[in-house]
């Protein structure tokens, strides 16, 4: 039974995705990706990943959803349109092509199955007993520091593109019990997810994206009033994370002899602060790229 | 004992279950937006409240009951808020599109 | 076995929902729709964490749950500001 549930599955995520590809309706095409990245955290699920899985949710569930709207609400409404049959042609020959290699990268990796021994036989060393965590934050924590600093960029860009700030409307008196629950819960989760990274799936990424969910349901049900100084400070803290991240790098340089190799049994408090501001950090940049960035008058420049 | 808690457990899911289906029809076959709001608020409460109770039995520790009432509180909140705003957008205007 | 089953058939009832995602024929039902897959998520992973070992499967229904209205809050927010 289980494989028919994985069978469905499968076939539930390819059919979604078609779908949200295939129409030339907007906000279809958002709501059927909305829907894959459900399906998506399901797989994931079913695959063992809960880590993966719970990123899924938290980035796909909420924000993805809101960021594609805003997106779309900025634009002019969709012109249907077909392509000529020869850029079809070529587009399909190289999603055929990229998929081979996909494939192909997949069957014949050889050191797959190399990474759990050796995370697991080091692990004790990592201050924390979550592999995902020891591998994130401790043995490979040089890559998630670059991560946050192409996050960073990508806050960059927007800024430079400056988008214009979403209008939300009144959503009326319903709202504010609503926020009442929602919104402390969002800080809730956030917390225990932060906290119980250390040990179980949990962690940087899915907190800040949880409470970047609390924040956008404080902005869209008008209880955040967006001056340019609220704005300022969120790009204060959106650079927070890369800042203090770099600063511990340095500092662990300067303890240890050796970048972000953190001091003998310290390990666990290095991890948790990094973690702990990366998650604010994190939850400001994804609120950022939903609201937009300050900006200048023109005549200031 | 266990044997009990096991089989009012997989009653209660499967009611939530045939629940959670019958509010898929609905939205699927019934005319108009406000009769497929109607079908989707029932799947969010009722349906999701009787399968957590489900597995609440079926698990049987105090720890897993907090995490599943928290789940059915927000996706029945979830689902009144955003039927309502729906509605009432939908009513305002005539049509959303 | 009987667990499997029911993991099985909320899965159908989260899909069962694309029809009229992909017919829509306004915006709202298409809206509604993804709401009722997310519901349906919540409720695989309920039904597949009972016979898990691991938390995590609750944990992610729970973040589905919290985060469940984000979306359609978003819609029903800029809606009538469209450009």
């Amino acid at each position: 039974m289980s494989l028919a549930f994985d069978i469905l599955l499968a076939f539930g995520v390819v059919f979604t995705a078609a779908a949200a590809l295939g129409t030339h309706d907007r906000v279809a095409s958002i709501a059927g990706f909305v829907v894959t990245g459900l399906l998506v955290a399901l797989s994931l699920v079913r695959l063992g990943a809960p880590d993966v899985a719970l990123a899924e949710a938290a980035i796909g569930a909420g924000l993805t959803g809101a960021l594609l709207l805003r997106s779309a609400w900025r634009l002019k409404p969709a012109e249907s349109r077909v392509s000529p049959a020869i850029d079809r042609i070529i587009v399909a020959l190289i999603a055929v092509c990229l998929s081979g290699a996909l494939a192909w990268a997949v069957y014949t990796a050889p050191g797959a199955a190399l990474y759990p021994a050796l995370v697991s036989e080091r692990l004790a060393e990592s201050g924390v007993t979550n592999p995902v965590t020891a591998v994130l934050l401790n043995f490979r924590a040089w890559d998630t520091l670059l991560e946050i600093a192409v996050l960073f960029v990508a806050l960059i860009l927007v800024r430079i593109v400056a988008p214009a700030h979403p209008q939300p409307v009144v959503l009326g008196e319903l709202m504010l019990p609503f926020a009442r629950i929602v919104v402390p819960m969002c800080a809730f989760l956030a917390g225990h997810l932060l906290w119980q990274g250390a040990s179980v799936p949990g962690g940087a990424f899915q907190a800040g994206a949880i409470l970047a969910g609390g924040l956008l349901v404080l902005m869209l049900g008008g209880f955040a009033v967006l001056t340019p100084r609220l704005l300022s400070w969120g790009m204060m803290v959106a650079l927070l994370g890369l800042a203090v991240f770099a600063v511990a790098a340095l500092s662990t340089e300067a303890l240890t002899g050796t970048l972000l190799l953190y001091p003998d049994g310290a390990a666990k408090i290095w991890i948790l602060m990094i973690e702990a501001v990366l998650t604010l950090s994190i939850a400001a940049m994804l609120c950022l790229l939903f609201c937009g960035m300050p900006r200048r008058p023109l005549n200031d420049v | 004992m266990t044997t009990v808690l096991q089989v009012v457990g997989l009653t209660l899911t499967t009611f939530g279950v045939s629940f959670l289906l019958i509010a898929a029809l609905g939205v699927w076959r019934l005319p108009d937006v406000l009769s497929r709001l109607h079908a989707l608020t029932k799947a969010d409460s009722a349906g999701l409240a009787l399968i957590a109770l489900g597995a609440a039995c079926l698990k049987g520790r105090p720890d897993s009951l907090l995490v599943l009432g928290l789940c059915v509180v927000l996706v029945a909140l979830s689902g009144v808020t955003i039927g309502h705003l729906i509605a009432r957008a939908h009513l305002s205007e005539g049509d959303l599109e | 076995m009987i667990l499997n089953f029911l993991a099985f058939c909320t899965l159908v009832a989260t899909l069962a929902a694309l029809p009229r995602l992909i017919i829509g024929p306004t915006a709202a039902d298409r809206i509604i729709a993804a709401q009722l897959a997310g519901t349906g998520t919540v409720a695989t992973l309920i039904v597949l964490g009972t016979a898990d070992k691991t938390p995590a499967l609750f944990d992610a229904a729970l973040v589905f749950a919290t985060l469940a209205a984000v979306s359609g809050l978003a819609f029903v927010a800029l809606q009538r500001t469209r450009l």
